[in-house]
């Protein structure tokens, strides 16, 4: 197991394109790190800094306390595994994982000993004499991660694993890997786009945009207490609903406007807001779809057109529009709700998140929350 | 009705016409006019005048100077193919990685696939000269590099060699071209150092163009004969009579056609078993 420590990384390349900036991250022994974003937020090339296979322009990198800025990724102790499993085409399955121990020099019988175990544990013993054309997607896939495992390195990395996997198997395949972590025990980083993946793996997450970290938290903290209308926008799904709206003062109350409607906000927010300043000015309400509800108090309610009911079994999901802005909300499965229909939905006011309209940061994130980002 | 049917169960052949037309005229009609004339004594204009029957593959089998020919070709297939092979390679693998200039470099190593190989022999035979040649100014020796019977086969192959690699350059860099970039990191992040992943990665992967290399090679450096032709002539003695350049010699300096369309059919045999032969060993030699 290794700790990982990026200072003030970055990465630019002759043409002036910055693709990670400033980067500064400590990993724990033991954790399983999620990086993700969207494509092109530097994720994959912060993972392959650590791998030695990009050059860092600038910063440290520290693994288990030994700068390896300048070591050939050879020498730094870690395995990885590739989003196309990079597996040897001309090796059989035995061979692909015990290539990185051959080359080490570990005695034959060793080796036999942790591929056998690794196959055990993947369940793929019955393929050690396959070659990779003879394997299916899921199957290579464990290949890969059969070959990281015997290597019994100091680090794991993963880079987009399950991206070329079917949505069962890739389901599947995240309920193992999360067993696996628990059975080994290592430090894991690991990058995806997907944010379903990311909340399920991750003991922390770390989400990234044009090369920056936004948020680096636990999921449930991510999830309620996000940094920005970014990181608010990314994790969820469906994703939050952001309504424009402008604070007007009404006696003690607030009313945050949008076309014809208003969800009024009294009490401790509303005076938080005012002491703030907001009046007069505009905020990016969101809120979850789970947070909207058929009943609640009067003055929280607005009201949209359904355009498709999705029903999913164990909830409906309803998405349309209210004065001109895409909403979607999640009910349960016995709500009588039609398409074509208007309704009334009654927005949760504790779950609300208020973002700063010019800026995009969430105005109570450091009153909510640790807000040690 | 009967003729439409017609048209429609040959028309088909109508598009073979023009190709089976051509090679009917340079390929089938010598090839089979060959094994004729193998079997006949001919005046000196290539009519065939006895049947000899096997008469002359009998003189061929027991003539000393055909032997030497058959050892000498042998002899200069293995360097040939070796050294054009080993050349094509190399630059291939040092070609694989971009840097400055890289189009220069790889024209320069395509590039003997475009010069005539008489003209190459042309040049060779400046360079190669005894007294105002730059290989002997550069080595600070005094060889006379083709007329010495010692050195004028290994001339003529090295020559060869050069003159092939060009092509070999080209179907190894589309091979390698065809290995996935990424094994390439996974085997770094494995821990594989470059003789590693060259032996373990690079040679394995190039399996299937390798093959396809070494026959094309082979047939190739078989046929050789310009470069015999313009440096040394078969010469000294008989150190560099390949198979082809001793029909050459038969058929148009001592007009002996049927001795020499002997030979063509022996170095034809000669070629097909040896395809054959690879062929059958390449399911077991290519690795995936």
């Amino acid at each position: 197991m290794a700790s990982v420590s990026l200072v003030n990384i970055c990465k630019s390349y002759n043409n002036g394109f910055q693709a990670v900036k400033n980067f500064n991250l400590k990993v724990e022994e033991g954790e399983f790190l999620i990086l993700v974003g969207p494509s092109g937020c530097g994720k994959s090339t912060t993972l392959r800094m650590i791998a030695g296979l990009d050059e860092i322009s600038d910063g440290e990198l520290w693994i288990k306390d030994r700068l390896v800025n300048f070591l050939k990724p050879q020498e730094r102790n870690l395995s990885m595994v590739f989003q196309n499993y990079a597996l040897y085409p001309h090796m059989t399955v035995y061979q692909n994982m015990a290539f990185g121990l051959k080359v080490h020099g570990i005695d034959k019988d060793e080796i036999d000993k942790r591929v056998k175990h690794a196959a055990e544990i993947l369940e793929i013993s019955h393929l050690l004499d396959r070659r990779p054309n003879a394997l299916s997607g899921g199957q290579k896939q464990r290949v890969a991660i059969g070959s990281v495992i015997v290597r019994q390195a100091d680090l794991l990395l993963m880079d987009e694993p399950l991206s070329n996997l079917d949505a069962k198997l890739r389901s599947q395949m995240r309920v193992e890997l999360a067993k696996l972590h628990q059975k080994l025990g290592a430090t894991i980083i690991y990058v995806t786009h997907d944010q379903v993946e990311a909340m399920t793996l991750g003991t922390r997450i770390v989400v990234m945009k044009d090369g920056e970290i936004q948020q680096a938290d636990k999921p449930a903290e991510l999830y309620r207490n996000p940094v920005n209308q970014f990181v608010a926008g990314f994790i969820g799904s469906p994703t939050m609903n952001f309504i424009e709206t402008i604070v007007y003062r009404v006696g003690n109350e607030l009313q945050l406007k949008f076309g014809n409607q208003y969800i009024q906000v009294k009490g401790l927010l509303a005076k938080r807001l005012l002491n703030m300043d907001y009046e007069g000015r505009e905020l990016t309400v969101g809120i979850r779809p789970e947070d909207f509800h058929l009943e609640g108090e009067e003055g929280t309610d607005i009201e949209m057109e359904i355009d498709v009911r999705e029903m999913l079994g164990a909830e409906i999901l309803i998405h349309g529009e209210s004065e001109k802005t895409p909403i979607s909300a999640k009910l349960p499965p016995e709500s009588k709700v039609r398409a074509g229909e208007r309704v009334k939905l009654y927005a949760d006011i504790a779950e609300l998140k208020l973002f700063d309209a010019e800026t995009g940061v969430n105005i109570f994130y450091a009153q909510n929350g640790n807000g040690e980002a | 009705m009967k003729d439409k049917s017609l048209i429609k169960r040959f028309g088909a052949y109508g598009y073979v016409v023009p190709a089976m037309l051509v090679f009917a005229v340079f390929l089938f009609y010598p090839f089979f006019k060959t094994i004729y004339l193998s079997m006949y004594k001919t005046n000196k204009m290539g009519e065939a005048k006895l049947f000899v029957g096997l008469g002359n593959y009998i003189d061929l089998l027991t003539s000393k100077s055909f032997y030497n020919s058959i050892a000498v070709t042998v002899i200069f297939v293995l360097i040939v193919v070796t050294g054009s092979m080993l050349l094509g390679l190399i630059a291939a693998v040092l070609c694989n990685k971009t840097f400055p200039g890289i189009r220069f470099f790889s024209t320069a190593y395509a590039l003997p696939m475009a010069i005539a190989s008489s003209s190459a022999a042309m040049i060779f035979k400046i360079m190669l000269h005894p007294s105002i040649g730059i290989v002997n100014k550069l080595l600070h020796l005094d060889i006379n590099w083709i007329n010495d019977p010692k050195y004028a086969l290994v001339c003529v192959a090295v020559l060869t060699a050069w003159l092939n690699s060009g092509i070999n350059f080209l179907y190894f860099s589309a091979g390698l071209s065809n290995i996935d970039e990424s094994i390439y990191e996974r085997a770094s992040v494995d821990g594989a150092n470059e003789v590693q992943k060259f032996f373990q990665l690079t040679l394995p992967g190039l399996s299937p163009i390798m093959f396809y290399t070494l026959v094309v090679n082979i047939i190739q450096a078989f046929q050789s004969f310009g470069q015999v032709k313009v440096l040394t002539q078969g010469g000294p003695g008989e150190s560099t009579n390949l198979i082809v350049y001793s029909i050459y010699r038969d058929a148009f300096f001592n007009f002996r056609f049927g001795s020499a369309a002997a030979q063509s059919v022996i170095l034809f045999a000669l070629i097909m078993c040896l395809t054959l032969v690879m062929f059958k060993v390449e399911k077991k030699g290519v690795q995936y």
